[in-house]
């Protein structure tokens, strides 16, 4: 009876599974063009000030599927991709601050409404050979200046010839990212949109900006002078005096906001600096390791690889199928090292900045909040929080 | 096929007969499965395992009766090819089973069986079949069938692979069967034996780490300045 009990049950769990192989799947939209070399392009002289926006990189989303969900790793590779989502925004951030056409550029857990421009990015695919981004870029009026895909192939070329250990970090540290290109190209784009603004579409952005972070402090007082246009954009109505005591409160509250987000992007930076070696070395195990797949997968197709019913051909077969699963066992293990060696890092981010407590998100949410309380105690106004656009 | 699979080795665990396995369950904190303890170190008995050669030829004589009956229909060059299947079959099996030691690690939640030279096989507690390994050149799934650990491994070449694991109620004796199948001939079974030995006990504590290999400290140290640190390259 519990034989019969268990075949049924095993029955159905397999109908299931042939069920959910049977499943349509979303197609996915083809890959864009390799973005090939690109050379970032660099401020010659200083911008003009209304040129100097601030960005904010907002901590990116992970769409990248995981290859060994089978193998009961599924933890340890959602945690590799939790801390890409953390260290690649700082790549970006820091080839816009190489270019130097920019204000502050911080990486940042959420949306900022301090901020000109927000990035948000979403991880496609990392595996070390193909690094593939969706990026979106908005000002804060709500305009869209970017939103696109973007894909960079790393070959052999762009590791070392041999894996670095610990004793190489320094070398490390200053080796170029192997996947530079696309970060480059991002922050070209960006700066084409930018390029082809006049000054006065620049100077409304930043009168944008500092009255909308006004309205998030306080949406009674500052709500009426900005309104949302036919395009559902952020268009200033009228502009609050320039000796108007209100705004400079505002502006004293956004100085502290600003040193409190930098800290925030101090820590992504030391996050980033941490996990740097580490990181360099995971990503070409991982493309090693795509390469080895698909020379191994060229190889059989071209034909050297016989098959017949001998044993030659059994034990063939045989290590063929042990060799790929002692490989991925042991590349399970080195995922299963990188966390455990970057976990320090990651666990920085929970220090607590200035009282707060929690993860650097809460923190920030809860350093918002605190903000507009002080906004209001300073000022007798309410400061409930307003949705941003 | 692929989604076949788990269909057949469901049916071929349904259809299996009670092995020697007692029930000296380890209790687990998952799914209220009780599974049997095959933790430990364990020594191939070489006294009471198969001989892969007479296994062999056994099972050549119980195919050359059945031929001989005209079970194979009397077609003496179809009979001859698939008993040249067996002979490389049995040959595989003996080649994936030359381990003459192995390493069991057992927790709550899965059971790793560790062999020289081989991958791991790993199996949750749970009462899940599990695919746990796919690529193209074969996959892997594995289950429990009662007390028995069972592990199939599905070749490219059509070339069935199972191992059936049991431990007796003493703990002392584990018992591996690999069999060894395809379309084209009878399986081939392989038994073997082994009993418990009692492994030194690791001095070192090991981590690993992406950067540094291995890690390793002092298992016994209790004291930071007890540890010894050992660092071996990857």
């Amino acid at each position: 009876m519990r034989r019969t009990a268990w075949a049924l049950w095993v029955f159905v769990a397999a109908t299931l599974a042939a069920c959910a192989q049977s499943r349509p799947v979303a197609p996915t939209p083809p890959a864009p063009p390799p973005v090939g070399q690109v050379a970032l392009v660099e401020a010659v002289t200083e911008p003009a000030s209304v040129q100097q926006l601030d960005i904010g990189v907002r901590v990116f989303d992970n769409r990248s599927s995981n290859q060994f969900a089978a193998d009961g790793a599924v933890s340890v590779f959602t945690r590799i991709r939790e801390i890409e989502s953390h260290y690649l925004p700082v790549l970006l951030r820091n080839t816009l601050v190489e270019s130097g056409h920019w204000g502050a550029v911080r990486v940042l857990p959420e949306a900022d409404p301090s901020m000109d421009l927000m990035v948000n990015g979403t991880i496609l695919a990392s595996d070390g050979t193909e690094l593939l981004l969706e990026i979106s870029v908005r000002d804060s009026s709500g305009r869209e200046w970017l939103s696109r895909r973007y894909l960079d192939q790393a070959s052999s070329d762009d590791y070392p010839e041999f894996i670095p250990s610990a004793r190489d970090a320094a070398i490390t540290m200053q080796r170029l990212d192997a996947f530079q290109d696309l970060y480059a190209r991002i922050a070209n784009d960006i700066l084409a949109v930018r390029d082809s603004l006049n000054e006065a579409d620049l100077t409304n952005l930043t009168q944008v900006t500092s009255l909308r972070y006004a309205s998030d402090l306080s949406p009674d007082a500052f709500a009426g002078y900005l309104q949302t246009d036919g395009d559902g954009l952020l268009v200033p109505v009228r502009l609050p005096a320039s000796n108007d005591p209100m705004l400079a409160r505002v502006a004293d509250i956004r100085a502290r906001h600003d040193v409190f987000i930098d800290t925030i992007d101090e820590y992504y930076a030391g996050l980033h600096r941490d996990i740097k070696p580490t990181y360099h070395i995971w990503r070409q195990y991982s493309h090693d390791q795509v390469v080895e797949e698909q020379e191994s997968l060229a190889r059989e197709n071209s034909g050297v690889l016989g098959s017949s019913g001998s044993f030659e051909s059994l034990a063939r077969n045989y290590n063929r199928y042990k060799w790929a699963k002692i490989y991925e066992q042991e590349f399970v293990a080195l995922a299963q090292g990188f966390v455990s060696e970057t976990e320090p890092a990651l666990l920085a981010l929970t220090r607590n900045i200035s009282g707060l407590t929690g993860p650097v998100e809460e923190q920030y949410a809860q350093w918002r909040q605190l903000l507009r309380e002080l906004f209001e105690l300073e000022t007798g106004l309410s400061a409930n929080p307003v949705r941003e656009p | 096929m692929r989604a076949l699979l788990p269909f057949l080795f469901a049916i071929s665990l349904a259809a299996a007969q009670p092995g020697v396995a007692a029930e000296d369950p380890v209790a687990s904190g998952r799914s209220g499965a009780a599974r049997p303890d095959f933790s430990g170190s364990w020594e191939r008995d070489f006294a009471r395992s198969d001989r892969w050669e007479e296994e062999l030829q056994r099972t050549l004589d119980q195919w050359n009766r059945l031929a001989g009956q005209g079970v194979d229909g009397g077609n003496i060059s179809s009979s001859r090819r698939r008993a040249g299947n067996v002979v490389a079959n049995a040959r595989l099996a003996e080649l994936i089973t030359r381990q003459t030691v192995i390493q069991i690690e057992q927790n709550p939640y899965e059971v790793r069986i560790k062999r020289r030279g081989d991958a791991d096989l790993v199996c949750s507690t749970a009462n899940n079949l599990e695919d746990t390994f796919s690529s193209r050149h074969g996959s892997e799934y594995c289950g429990w069938d009662r007390s028995q650990l069972v592990f199939e491994i599905s070749l490219e070449s059509g070339v069935l692979i199972t191992h059936r694991f049991s431990v007796d109620a003493t703990r002392e004796n584990l018992s591996l069967m690999t069999t060894v199948s395809d379309r084209r001939s009878i399986p081939f079974n392989l038994r073997q034996f082994f009993y418990r030995y009692d492994a030194p006990a690791d001095e070192y504590e090991c981590v690993q780490t992406l950067s540094r290999g291995q890690v390793c400290s002092m298992a016994s140290a209790t004291d930071h300045d007890d540890e010894a640190s050992a660092e071996s390259p990857q």
